[in-house]
């Protein structure tokens, strides 16, 4: 038997939370903490034990991520971290059906296993500042109470930017990381945008806004 | 002095001060009082209380972590290791994990951070290959599993 086979599931799952780090900062596309995505995958691809350990353990995912862009698929594990029923999660290949299942199977859970409870940051990936709109609209007032971090990624920005208005729906007094990343065109945020997002966001310590011009 | 008696029978004499670093004896002696009785550990072998003793005697003096955290409420949790913590973990697997085993047991919590700390540093940019060789365990996936395996990293390509 290997050494660390003698360790009990909880020193493990120790082992696993500082390996793993869920509360590192949120991982941004070609950042080396991108890696953090990885490493609850990894745990979970070693044997067994490791994967029931790892995927029972919900704060080792505390991520949302998803893309309408360039990704079409979502690992079964995203889901089955979640504890909803496989064959109807298997079914799901995009964000939106995600999302809606998500949200109809918390249903049938008591609060403390409510998916939206779990969720510390969110990082969206989208073609269209339309797209990003359409789908924060979804998101109630209520919704992801513990959303710490949220980063959106709009690959195509184009048409008119209102930062304070695009992302509203997930402004809220909780967030402390709001990362904003524009990838082809200048965007011209307004100071009422700054004003919206401050105001809604008392706790905000980092800001990233990549790709957007400020108007002097 | 306080009286600890190893799993293989070696007796061992501690100054109270240095061994309450552990929650288990300091409770212990809490609950029971003086006593010339001494207290057996019977999941600790000699060689690996000298090394705990080793560290409670470092830290001798050093104020004693909050009893009532949740380690599960931890907020960040950095890979950072004090020098002399690293020196101190600086043995072969085997002993690296009776350590472990043996804080978990003796609920010195730091000692148990600097162990778990110290093994997923070891893990920290290795494979899932590189980790079983690491430490030893069996791929017991079947190949359907092996084939979900490849396309969970193909998904996480993608990120």
């Amino acid at each position: 038997m290997s050494s660390i086979a003698k360790l009990p599931l909880e020193v493990l799952l120790e082992i696993f939370r500082f390996y793993v780090n869920p509360r590192a900062g949120l991982a941004r596309p070609n950042d080396p903490r991108t890696d953090r995505v990885k490493r609850p995958l990894l745990v979970s691809q070693i044997c067994h034990k490791w994967r029931e350990l790892a995927t029972g353990s919900p704060a080792l995912w505390p991520d949302i991520r998803f893309a309408t862009h360039g990704d079409d698929g979502l690992s079964p594990l995203f889901f089955q971290r979640f504890r909803t029923t496989p064959t109807s999660l298997e079914e799901a290949r995009t964000f939106v059906r995600l999302l809606e299942e998500a949200f109809e199977s918390s249903k049938q859970f008591a609060e403390e296993q409510w998916l939206p409870n779990r969720i510390r940051s969110l990082y969206l990936v989208t073609k269209k500042i339309s797209e990003a709109q359409t789908i924060l609209s979804w998101f109630q007032p209520h919704a992801l109470p513990a959303l710490e971090a949220f980063s959106v990624q709009i690959v195509y920005p184009g048409g008119a930017f209102d930062m304070g208005g695009t992302y509203q729906p997930l402004l809220r007094e909780t967030l402390t990381t709001l990362e904003i990343h524009l990838e082809s065109q200048i965007a011209h945020p307004s100071v009422e945008g700054f004003r919206n997002i401050f105001s809604a966001c008392p706790h905000l310590e980092i800001l990233v806004l990549h790709v957007l011009y400020l108007d002097p | 002095m306080v009286l600890l008696l190893t799993s293989d029978n070696e007796m061992f004499s501690v100054a109270e001060d240095v061994i309450k670093r552990s929650a288990y004896i300091k409770n212990m002696l809490e609950d029971v009082g003086e006593s010339d009785l001494p207290i057996p550990l019977p999941n600790v072998e000699s060689n690996v209380l000298v090394k705990i003793l080793e560290y409670c005697e470092h830290y001798r003096g050093e104020p004693l972590p909050a009893s009532d955290v949740d380690p599960a409420e931890i907020g960040d949790r950095s890979l950072d290791i004090a020098d002399w913590d690293q020196k101190y973990m600086a043995v072969d697997q085997e002993m690296l994990f009776e350590i472990i085993l043996a804080a978990n047991y003796l609920d010195i919590k730091s000692l148990l951070d600097v162990g778990c700390k110290t093994v997923a540093k070891m893990m920290k940019g290795k494979s899932s290959e590189e980790i079983r060789t690491l430490f030893n365990i069996a791929n017991d996936f079947t190949p359907e599993e092996e084939a979900q395996i490849r396309k969970e990293n193909a998904w996480a390509e993608c990120r």
